[in-house]
């Protein structure tokens, strides 16, 4: 900024954001690599600029496994715009693939909090195809879910969005070639309820009337919240959560004593905002 | 220069009454104050309406229209503060208000029994408790948004002491920083966009000044919710939203979220949109440029430079269809702008003031 760094001077007494990211939560310095990044940061010429991103491609570790979580440890404990938007450049300029980025950071969503699903969503969205008309395209993490994800990735994904979240989670499963019926039955419990917040998003039905106007979309939010799948509960719950008015659907009591931790989370949240 | 010289007459009209308005005590008769943001004002500060605006339909005192089914997603945040100094030590002041859409509260959150009881739109005499001010809490109920007074007056011998005027909002201005610009108390010098929405909440606007993060790379998010809410509910209708670097991005995103679900939204305009070196913001590591106008705004606002090794060849760029015609302003073809790079362009006086004079000529209170 034109200035010197005059804010780090000052006494803050308040910074409204998104919730920021416990430093104990990223990934731990890697001092040759953050030494790698403050050369970048610092680099008076062009020239001493190539030598500092010439020694990160050289230490960036099989597939950038080693770089991509300092970057992002980086990105997280920046104090200004420049050095929060070097980990796109590196990204950018050492042609770092998708799948690097998705593998280096995907594991970290196992116990992640609220803050830290958000902040690596913040990266990952890069290869999301996030749209307002169309969602999220979460195709990328194909061969990922077919391995069988984290509980907190399954639950980065829902809450990013809902409907796309669940069909992925529903094509990564091995179904039964010859038994189609869960399959279908997943897949028309979505539609019924993508029709529903359809309706609602472009003014079809008011949010007072979402239920009674949707009951088919009612009915499978309840057939999901028992459902066998731990991931098609949470799917339920999400889409309560975003959409109070269809939170009636849901038996939020028996969901607070769920056996996965990650729906016990959800409805005690949704049980205690009621 | 035309602009520069509209721009010198409104400082001139107004900023001597917004200078060190927060200074001084408050003056004997009523004193407003601009809208709070949730449980205070933050990111914004406790801010007077001046004295000699307090009357101003548009630089005067605004007001949220307190809409029926308004969610009020930073809390119930839509009453004005009002401070109303004895303004005689032993005279009996009563308040009167033109409508019944006018509600007064001892308590800022409206605790049973705290409303002020009006009859034919005069209230009981105030009681001060032997204090020299009493705070009081203003709040518009009527959905209609129109001018709106509250006066102070003496009975015996019968006095006008002070007057407001309150406007209720009707536009509701969107700033947004570039990454890890979070708006703070006190702000950021370097922050240019949000010295941009610090002026135009001393000027009279709604203003949310807000984390890019907090738009979603599909629009989604705490902004849009707040938006929406404000069409929905509380009267607004024309929509000023701006940014720089990712904020840029978002501001394209967030606008078409807006244009893309306004079916289900209401009825709304984008009456003036910016972009600061707009870079995409599909993600926080996006370093793509930002060079699509956002869809359905009526005017765009365009600044941009060209990177160099100095900002890791980070920038904007032309944006057709925004103004200065025919792709925005390039400001290193500008003698204050050479040299610029990414990182300190949203900082040039001229690029805010070029902001602020166009989104107020747009944008309504």
């Amino acid at each position: 900024m034109i200035a010197t760094r005059i804010a780090a001077l000052l006494l803050l007494t308040g910074i409204a954001s998104a919730q920021k990211v416990a430093p104990e939560k990223l990934p731990a310095a890697d001092a040759t690599l953050q030494a790698g990044l403050q050369r970048l940061l610092d680099a008076p010429s062009a020239a001493e600029q190539r030598q500092a991103f010439e020694f990160l491609r050289a230490n960036a570790g099989a597939a950038h496994a080693r770089l991509v979580p300092q970057l992002f440890r980086l990105a997280q404990l920046a104090t200004d715009t420049r050095e929060a938007m070097l980990e796109g450049v590196v990204l950018a300029e050492l042609q770092v693939p998708a799948d690097d980025v998705i593998h280096a950071l995907v594991p970290l969503f196992d116990g992640a909090d609220a803050a830290l699903r958000a902040a690596l969503g913040g990266v990952l969205s890069e290869y999301e195809e996030r749209s307002g008309e169309h969602g999220a395209d979460f195709s990328v993490y194909r061969a990922l879910l077919a391995a069988g994800p984290s509980d907190g990735f399954v639950r980065y994904l829902l809450e990013t969005d809902p409907g796309a979240g669940f069909l992925a989670l529903t094509r990564a499963v091995h179904w039964d070639p010859a038994d189609p019926r869960e399959l279908r039955a997943l897949l028309w419990a979505e539609h019924a309820v993508a029709d529903a917040l359809w309706k609602r998003s472009h003014g079809f039905v008011s949010a007072d009337q979402l239920a009674r106007a949707t009951p088919e979309a009612v009915t499978q939010l309840g057939v999901l919240a028992r459902h066998p799948r731990w991931w098609a509960r949470l799917y339920a719950l999400q889409v309560a959560a975003d959409e109070a008015g269809l939170r009636s659907a849901l038996p939020l009591e028996l969901l607070a004593h769920d056996e996965n931790a990650q729906v016990r989370e959800l409805a005690a949240s949704l049980r205690s905002a009621r | 220069m035309r602009r520069f010289a509209t721009l010198a007459c409104l400082v001139l009209l107004v900023g001597g009454a917004l200078a060190a308005q927060n200074g001084r005590p408050a003056p004997q008769g009523l004193s407003a104050y601009r809208p709070q943001h949730g449980a205070a004002y933050f990111p914004f500060t406790r801010t007077r309406v001046p004295e000699a605006l307090e009357e101003d339909p548009a630089f005067g005192p605004g007001m949220r229209v307190n809409g029926a089914g308004e969610l009020d997603p930073a809390g119930e945040d839509d009453l004005i503060e009002l401070v109303v100094g004895r303004a005689f030590q032993n005279a009996t002041l009563v308040l009167e208000r033109s409508g019944g859409e006018l509600a007064v509260w001892r308590t800022r959150n409206k605790q049973a029994g705290s409303a002020l009881t009006f009859t034919a739109n005069r209230s009981a005499p105030l009681d001060f408790a032997g204090a020299d001010a009493l705070t009081l809490w203003v709040e518009r109920t009527a959905v209609t948004p129109m001018l709106d007074s509250l006066s102070l007056r003496a009975l015996e011998p019968d006095a006008l002491v002070d007057r407001l005027v309150f406007h209720a909002f009707q536009g509701l201005v969107v700033a947004l920083g570039g990454e890890s610009q979070v708006p703070q108390v006190p702000v950021d010098p370097n922050h240019g966009t949000f010295l941009v929405a610090i002026e135009l909440y001393e000027r009279g606007y709604d203003v949310l000044m807000r984390d890019e993060d907090e738009v979603a790379a599909s629009g989604a998010g705490p902004v849009y919710t707040e938006v929406v809410n404000a069409i929905q509910h509380r009267g607004v209708g024309e929509l000023g939203i701006f940014g720089y670097s990712h904020g840029g991005g978002s501001t394209y995103d967030l606008c078409d979220r807006l244009n893309t679900l306004r079916g289900g939204i209401g009825t709304f305009a984008i009456q003036c949109s910016s972009y600061v070196d707009g870079v995409q913001n599909d993600s926080d590591v996006d370093v793509d440029m930002e060079l699509r106008k956002p869809p359905s705004s009526a005017h765009h606002v365009n600044h941009f430079q060209h990177g160099t090794f100095a900002d890791f060849f980070l920038d904007g760029g032309a944006v057709p269809g925004s103004v200065p015609a025919p792709n925005g302003l390039d400001v290193e073809t500008i003698f204050w702008g050479v040299g610029a790079t990414h990182f300190v362009v949203d900082d040039f006086a001229q690029v805010r003031d070029y902001i602020l004079t166009d989104l107020e000529a747009r944008v309504g209170r």
